[in-house]
């Protein structure tokens, strides 16, 4: 069966309104009624339908008023289907202009009306189908499609974002670099298969242990991942980054030839050690940089890199 | 005739009638203070209103009245507004009579 859009029925003539209201019905839409054009710009700025059905000449608000007003409120797409009993085609000119997609004039043979409401579906339809295509795209762009975590181009924004609003609001922000250790040899040893299920297995891991949805976390390279920690401290960012190693350390992947333990070296920094106008590069390559002490001292560790200090766990 | 044109909803057409006769009524006590104040605003917003309905039951004579009052509200003389206000009351009253002999 064809899906429907939602239709408001616009029309304060109650016997006018049952009529169409039972013809709509019937051929399948789900209709809803207003009396007036105040009441009917209340319901549209609900967002709730997507096509509008109006009349005219109405007391109050009239049908040309009310295309204006949705249109001036930029609500998402509503298809607008103006019945007017003017003849005059500067009548139907202003209706257009005033916003409305169609318009029919009254009486209107019930299949021409419906045949216009038929393609007011279609439209809306396939703007729906747009939103939908463009939001999956917009999606798809920013995720990791191995992993479904963000990818280094959201990191980016993201980051820039975090500080932004932690820098307005005096709020703390932390970020840790985790590099997984000896990434390459397990690729080399069991293959890159199994080098995407280590991978798979780690930020899985790392999200579970994050707090949902504030904590976030991106792919920054091959097999380095950088956690985002809003509204954290550095010592807190340190008690998350070593939650996450230890938990990585107890539990291995398992892979075809059977399981296999890896581990992380993590880097801790915070934006309060990171101040300047480039924070977002600063933040990383602090963080980099205790990433690496962590590599130096053995891997499989979380090091805390602030201005004066770097802190080992 | 309406039966045929909704397809024998009985039920359907008793509650338009019955909507016809109770919204038409009370539009055209308004229609008739409109027209004694000789708000001609008001009195072409009303007819039309009345026209609408009265196409709705198929009454042709209410809804050719109403019409004419719509029209003319800007142009007409008071006097022959008035006496159009009393046609179509008149009118409406045949209605009722032939809604209520159909409806029982």
């Amino acid at each position: 069966m064809t899906v429907r859009p939602r239709l408001l029925l616009v029309e304060d003539e109650p016997t006018q309104q049952m009529i169409m209201e039972r013809l709509l019905s019937r051929a399948g839409y789900d209709v809803e009624t207003a009396g007036n054009g105040e009441a009917a710009l209340e319901k549209i700025k609900t967002g709730r339908y997507e096509l509008v059905l109006t009349d005219w000449e109405m007391p109050g608000m009239d049908g040309a008023t009310l295309c204006r007003l949705v249109r001036d409120a930029k609500l998402p797409s509503i298809y607008i289907l103006l019945l007017t009993s003017h003849s005059a085609v500067s009548h139907a000119v202003e209706g257009l202009r005033a916003g409305a997609n169609d318009f029919i004039r009254k009486p209107a043979d019930e299949a021409e009306l419906l045949a216009r409401l038929d393609v007011g579906s279609r439209v809306v339809l396939l703007e729906k189908s747009l939103r939908d295509a463009n939001a999956e795209i917009e999606k798809l762009s920013i995720t990791d499609p191995l992993l479904g975590i963000y990818n280094r181009r959201y990191l980016h924004t993201g980051l820039r974002e975090e500080i932004a609003r932690a820098r307005r609001y005096g709020r703390p922000l932390a970020i840790a670099i985790a590099d997984l250790d000896h990434f390459k040899e397990i690729n080399d040893r069991y293959g890159h298969q199994s080098g995407d299920v280590v991978l798979q297995h780690f930020a899985s891991l790392a999200r579970s242990l994050l707090r949902q949805p504030v904590d976030w976390m991106a792919r920054y390279g091959g097999e380095e991942f950088v956690i985002v920690l809003p509204e954290t401290d550095a010592h807190g960012a340190t008690v998350v980054a070593e939650k996450i190693r230890k938990a990585c350390f107890e539990t291995p992947v398992v892979l075809p030839s059977g399981p296999v333990l890896v581990t992380a070296s993590f880097g801790v920094t915070a934006l309060d050690t990171c101040a300047g106008s480039d924070a977002e590069g600063a933040l990383l390559q602090e963080a980099d940089r205790a990433m690496y002490t962590s590599k130096r001292s053995g891997r499989n560790q979380v090091t805390c890199r602030l201005p004066a200090s770097v802190v080992h766990s | 005739m309406l039966q045929t044109q909704f397809g024998g909803d009985a039920e359907f057409v008793r509650r338009l009638c019955e909507t016809f006769v109770s919204t038409t009524a009370e539009t055209l006590n308004e229609l008739r203070g409109a027209a004694a104040a000789e708000d001609r605003s008001r009195l072409r917003s009303l007819a039309h209103a009345i026209k609408g309905g009265a196409y709705s039951v198929n009454a042709q004579r209410v809804a050719t009245l109403a019409a004419r009052i719509e029209s003319g509200s800007t142009s007409m003389p008071a006097s022959q507004l008035n006496q159009a206000v009393e046609a179509l009351n008149l009118a409406f009253d045949e209605v009722i009579k032939h809604i209520s002999a159909e409806l029982g």
